[in-house]
């Protein structure tokens, strides 16, 4: 077994990146340069054509030289392969029905990570390199006509449906290899390990330790006289899908903390998320209540509600958001859940946001995927594009954070967020609306903590909403819920183009992992899980691969708006699909062209001259000191804009 | 004059179209112009913004009537911008309503704002405008006339087809008798010519009008035509000849003795349909669009269905689709191409200008586009007169023929960002002057009526005034390397490419504006490499000065520095008109300094109330205010005394003079 993923080969991937293309043609070059050189972590599988091309111009004008040396890198039977990543099976003379350049003859290698297709039929060779944990389903397609070959659809959960048939197998005694992936695809349904636990490389930075709750909570000022950090739920007791670490008012004793849980769906009490550093006004999040049909009250959450109110001097109001639309939220009521009542809750005043359930998103999502892989059809784009509702969701969804953050912002009232349970539309519009607000989550490494916070901590299920090596696809509970709000922030840099210092890769490649299975990160449905599984000591942080090359992840725009708040146009007029994610497949799909590294060189022969600049005015600084310095005013003038800007 | 019968009306409520938000000021009403400047507001001394609507830009008035408040006024503009005003007084609205009715609708051309605008030059700086595009040089450039291409004076006096220029290219073996016969066969005389020559597979791309072939007429000397155009490209046996228009279109104008090109009569030819609808359809479907995106209050399906209901879109992909297709047969398969459409005047303008853009880098530079538009629109007879409106004429002739060919180089420039020397700025620019009247250009429908019109006499050139300005219409990502490499752009046309143009029709609704812009962010960083450029010029020499050669790693020795680079640091840039966000981080800065007590953004002022920010609102004050600076300096004379670097919006906002 090789073991190829050092990190020195991490180092040289930006190199390896495919160059953008302009035909057809073209792309099989990048695909196969790309592949040939298999950097490990890389999850893109190589039929991945515009992403990450904006950020690597300096090949597009020498396709030529890529396309040798893939070609003598094809010679190579074999990807590399990954740190315990072994062989399962191999087949020969297999079809993959490309749906861009139509079909391929070739050979497929399974691992217990992924499945690697090769085809000699096109020179340079073609390579398809897919990560087995974005396999939703693999079905036999039944073709009663003939009976000499048998076809496979692989179904992805990144919106591409690969294709293969190979010829019906003899001997029947031997398992096609598309049953030998089913069982390493779901590794969870086969008794297996997920991948991510045998992946052993080592990082130079220890993704682990990106996110600490207690130094986040400093950060923001807490403790502080109104809030303080309690220990209630140290073992899980309180709620097992919230995490260890909680702030609470500083007024409400653990004693009653109990109570105000059993008034809570799943236990999740209302607590804090962020707090605005100077007018104290609060993000808090918890689950709905359980009103039920009677109208049940507790007195201990109404005196919780109002001590969050309390702990704002600025305001004698509390906006309370609930996520859903409020026909949905009064159905809740036959399950026990429900909403507050302006009734019981003085001074809080009830608003409902209209987002729709995990089920309604996951249908969206599904309608765009019909539309967009593998062709877009040429007429009614857009009636089509507005039958999926996707973009209508994205904007209700945007609309919400943007009111919650206005609300803290410029209301200086405190607000509470809850949905259903509080761990999906909840997480969406805290984590959204805190990205308007703070500047920190902005940065590479404050979105990092943004994500371990709201989404992992505080217990978004994204075992049972991926469905990580689980082979039951249907599964109810799976729903693109954080691939949504990744798309929201994406509509938010489209917005902002300098206010985030992450690029459009960096978003990709948190979903493409999010999938991928290599990194422990997404794995599990709580902190609890989490700890009891050991995932932090047994599997890598998908933040050491990011953290350990930022360069590639850094936007060059990006100048430090960290003190200001965003407030996006939430006009439909400015969102639009994103086809960097949901479209890249497509060859046709053109990637913008690499605007970003003209600005990067624009920002580099600024710092030069900023050099010189210097460097100069030092010796001027010093020649006149000793001869006539009154004179040497009006240069340093016309520096100072300069200075002041990098 | 004599159709003003109220020069000034106070009081008048400027409303927002999109918000509840109005402003208070005073409306005039001069000669040219539309004038609304808002009251001074209480915490400024100075007065507020001012909207300067030329009459030639006004597309239509409405009076509205009457509510509680007063009467209310709409107004469009051919630029797309649409102003509600609300009139105390309704005898004070019937009188602006009906004289503007007069004054938008001039009878002759003399009452054009050309002939009056006046921006002080002396008679050879303007004759030196004209002189700026010469299209005897451009068809050199393309290396044309040469042993297979000839230059004819054939149509010197107008005789042959009045709406073509004088100097025209045919192949060396088109005689005179051919060339006559052939435009005798063709609608309104317009027989096939040269418009771009490929040199590297000496293929040529022509240019005419329907054959009147009716059913079954045929005519040699046509034929003859279309062989010469044929045996002058050795590369390739025959020659395309597309149609632009749908089918059916050309099959209905066989009724009326016209029609398209037999195959079995012409050899050599390939004959192929290309489907743009004609010159009705695109006016309706604008005027669908401009519906759809002025509604109040739009929900996300009803902005996507009207989107594409209006079909606006699908047709910008079918000049695109047939641009593609022209490109592709000349580029790739070294064949010559004819393109026509019924008077070959629209849709093959549209073709033939944008296909050229495709095959040839220079018409993506800012001259090279300035070249482009004067050959196929200008020269060619492109009906500006009639499409735009310019006098009060049939308005079954207007359509949005040229808007569309613009749009469809912007849809092209995000496409290819690094490709174009131009931004999008330039192209809107332009737009607003086809329109605007300003300029002699665009007078007229074609060459002889503009030389009867003595335009070069009388009026002045837009393209010096925009050469003049010309670094307000750089793109910052231009790449001329990138041109070296990919000569020929192949763009996509998928659907999803073809996306709705915000700052063409959204331009003046400035709560449509975006927060941050790429366009900007980076323009500003070029300019701070000019401003740390030209410092360290200063210190160069001021080391000189100390008697010191600086360390030579710096390029030859700098010229001293003006006095304006040395004693002006460049002005900070007004906030965008377009833009929205502030432009550099100076301003960012002195305003989060002025904000230090709540950290709230610029961004973040104007939201106090939900409604509005949610929906996306307008600027703040304080750049409304500079706003309204830089629309106060809206008269020409000022443009001399402009600094050296000029914001983007500060052209934008002049256009209207």
């Amino acid at each position: 077994m090789e073991k190829s993923g050092s990190v020195d080969s991490l180092g040289s991937k930006p190199s390896s990146r495919q160059p953008s293309v302009d035909s057809l043609s073209s792309t099989s070059t990048s695909r196969s340069d790309r592949s040939a050189q298999a950097k490990p972590p890389s999850v893109l599988s190589s039929d991945s054509v515009s992403t990450s091309a904006e950020f690597s111009p300096e090949l597009r004008v020498k396709p030529k030289a890529t396309a040798k040396k893939a070609h003598r890198d094809s010679d190579k039977e074999e990807p590399q392969l990954l740190p315990n990543e072994t062989v399962q099976d191999m087949a020969y003379d297999i079809t993959y029905f490309c749906p861009f350049t139509g079909a391929l003859r070739g050979t497929v290698m399974v691992t217990n990570y992924r499945l690697f297709f090769k085809s000699m039929d096109k020179d340079p060779a073609f390579m398809l390199d897919l990560p087995l944990g974005v396999v939703s389903r693999v079905e036999k397609i039944g073709n009663a006509s003939n009976r000499v070959d048998s076809s496979y659809g692989v179904v992805c959960k990144d919106m591409r449906i690969l294709r293969f048939s190979h010829k019906q197998v003899d001997d029947t005694l031997k398992k096609s290899i598309f049953e030998v992936l089913m069982k390493f695809a779901f590794p969870v349904s086969n008794g297996l390990q997920i991948f991510a636990f045998e992946y052993g490389q080592v990082f130079p930075e220890n993704g682990w330790k990106v996110y600490d709750p207690i130094s986040e909570y400093k950060r923001q000022g807490i403790p502080n006289e109104s809030w303080r950090i309690t220990k209630v739920n140290d073992h899980f007791e309180l709620c097992d899908t919230y995490p260890s670490t909680l702030v609470v008012p500083v007024n409400i004793p653990d004693e009653d903390l109990k109570r105000v849980a059993a008034f809570r769906a799943k236990g999740r009490i209302p607590v804090l998320s962020w707090i605005h550093p100077e007018s104290q006004a609060t993000v808090t999040r918890c689950s709905q209540p359980m009103v039920g049909v009677n109208g049940k009250r507790s007195k201990e959450d109404e005196k919780y509600l109002q001590a969050i109110m309390d702990a704002n001097a600025q305001s004698h109001k509390l906006f309370i958001f609930d996520a859903r639309p409020s026909v949905n939220a009064a159905a809740n009521k036959m399950k026990g859940g429900g909403y507050e009542s302006e009734d019981a809750y003085q001074n809080a005043e009830l608003v409902f946001l209209d987002i729709h359930n995990i089920h309604v998103m996951r249908e969206s999502l599904r309608k765009i995927k019909d539309l967009v892989y593998p062709n877009i059809e040429d007429s009614h784009w857009l009636s089509n594009l507005e039958s999926t509702h996707w973009l209508e969701h994205i904007k209700l969804i945007l609309a919400g954070a943007l009111r919650i953050a206005d609300k803290v912002e410029s209301g200086k009232t405190s607000v509470v967020v809850h949905c259903s349970d509080g761990w999906d539309r909840t997480a969406q519009l805290t984590s959204l609306s805190l990205l308007m607000l703070d500047g920190y989550y902005r940065t590479i490494r404050g979105f990092e903590v943004l994500l371990e916070k709201e989404w992992l901590s505080f217990g978004h299920r994204f075992q049972l909403r991926i469905g990580h090596g689980d082979k039951n696809h249907n599964d109810a509970d799976r729903s693109p819920v954080f691939i949504q709000f990744i798309d929201c922030v994406w509509q938010l840099t489209r917005q902002f183009p300098a206010a985030f210092e992450f690029n459009e890769y960096f978003l990709v490649t948190i979903l493409d992992h999010l999938y991928s299975c290599l990194f422990g990160t997404f794995l599990c449905n709580s902190e609890q899980q989490r700890l009891k599984e050991e995932i932090p000591k047994r599997t890598v942080s998908v933040w050491s691969y990011i953290n350990s090359q930022l360069e590639e992840f850094t936007n060059p725009m990006y100048v430090n708006y960290s003190n200001q708040v965003l407030f996006p146009v939430v006009s439909l007029r400015h969102l639009e699909l994103w086809s960097g994610y949901y479209i890249r497949w497509n060859p046709r799909m053109k990637p913008q062209e690499p605007i970003h590294q003209r600005h990067k060189e624009l920002l580099a022969k600024r710092a030069e001259l900023q050099k010189r600049v210097n460097e100069l005015q030092r010796e001027v600084t010093n020649r006149s000191a000793s001869s006539s310095s009154e004179r040497a005013g009006s240069p340093t003038r016309s520096i100072t804009p300069v200075q002041t800007f990098v | 004059m004599e159709h003003i019968r109220t020069p000034k009306v106070e009081q008048v409520r400027l409303v927002d179209r999109f918000s509840n938000k109005s402003t208070n000021g005073t409306l005039y009403l001069t000669a040219t112009h539309l004038i609304f400047v808002e009251s001074g507001s209480n915490n400024t001394a100075s007065a507020g913004q001012e909207i300067w609507i030329l009459h030639h830009h006004i597309a239509s008035v409405e009076k509205q009537s009457l509510t509680t408040s007063g009467c209310p006024l709409v107004i469009q503009c051919r630029n797309f911008r649409v102003v509600h005003f609300v009139v105390q007084r309704e005898r004070d609205c019937h009188d602006i309503y009906s004289s503007l009715l007069r004054l938008l609708r001039p009878v002759h051309y003399e009452e054009l704002y050309a002939f009056s605008y006046n921006p002080k030059q002396n008679d050879q700086q303007r004759e030196e405008g004209w002189q700026l595009i010469d299209l005897g040089a451009e068809f050199e450039r393309m290396g044309v006339p040469n042993d297979q291409w000839q230059h004819t004076d054939v149509n010197r006096d107008y005789k042959v087809c009045e709406t073509y220029p004088r100097d025209l290219y045919v192949p060396i073996t088109a005689s005179k008798p051919i060339i006559v016969g052939s435009s005798k066969f063709r609608s309104k005389g317009r027989f096939p010519v040269l418009t771009y020559f490929y040199q590297e597979k000496k293929a040529a791309v022509c240019r005419c009008s329907q054959p009147l072939s009716g059913f079954s007429a045929r005519c040699l000397e046509d034929e003859s035509m279309l062989q010469a155009i044929s045996k002058a490209n050795h590369n390739s046996r025959f020659i395309y000849v597309m149609d632009t228009r749908p089918k059916l279109n050309a099959l209905a104008n066989r009724a009326a003795g016209k029609g398209y090109e037999n195959e079995d009569n012409y050899s050599n030819i390939r004959f192929q349909f290309v489907g743009i609808e004609n010159i009705h359809v695109m006016r309706a479907s604008l005027q669908k669009l401009l519906e759809v995106i002025g509604t109040r209050s739009l929900t996300m399906s009803d902005y996507l269905v009207g989107l594409e209901s209006s079909g606006w879109l699908r047709h910008i992909k079918a000049v695109v689709d047939a641009a593609v297709f022209l490109t592709k047969a000349v580029t790739l398969e070294g064949a010559s191409v004819l393109v026509h459409c019924s008077d070959g005047w629209d849709r093959t303008a549209q073709v033939c200008a944008l296909g050229s853009l495709l095959m040839d880098p220079y018409y993506r530079t800012i001259k090279g586009f300035m070249v482009l538009i004067e050959k196929d629109w200008i020269s060619f007879g492109h009906k500006f007169a009639d499409r735009c409106d310019q006098l009060n004429g049939d308005p079954k002739e207007v359509s949005p023929i040229f808007t569309q060919f613009l749009e469809c180089v912007y849809q092209l420039t995000e496409q290819f960002p690094q490709a174009f020397e131009y931004s999008e700025w330039f192209l809107l620019q332009i737009h607003e002057h086809v329109h605007s009247c300003q300029y002699g250009n665009f007078l007229g429908n074609n060459q002889r009526q503009r030389e009867e019109l003595q335009l070069r006499e009388r009026t002045h050139s837009l393209w010096a005034y925009l050469m003049s300005e010309k670094q307000n219409y750089l793109n910052p990502f231009y790449k001329p390397s990138y041109s070296e490499a990919h000569p020929v752009l192949e763009p996509s046309t998928l659907p999803y490419h073809f996306k709705f143009w915000r700052n063409m029709y959204h331009q003046f609704d400035r709560s449509m504006h975006p927060r941050q812009s790429i366009l900007k962010t980076t323009l500003t960083l070029k300019e701070n490499s000019r401003e740390a450029e030209s410092t360290l010029r200063a210190l160069e020499t001021r080391l000189q000065q100390l008697g010191v050669t600086p360390i030579a790693t710096s390029d030859p020795p700098a010229p001293p520095p003006t006095r304006d680079q040395r004693t002006n640091p460049l002005p900070p840039r007004p906030d965008s008109l377009i833009l929205g966000a502030p432009i550099n981080h100076k301003e960012v800065q002195r305003r989060e300094e002025e904000d230090e007590q709540d950290e709230v953004g610029e961004e973040a002022m104007e939201s106090t109330d939900t409604e509005r920010t949610v929906e996306g609102s307008s600027g703040s004050e304080s750049r409304k205010q500079s706003y309204g600076e830089l629309e106060g300096t809206c008269n020409g004379e000022l443009a001399k005394e402009e600094p050296a670097v000029v914001s983007l919006e500060l052209g934008v906002a002049r256009m209207t003079c």
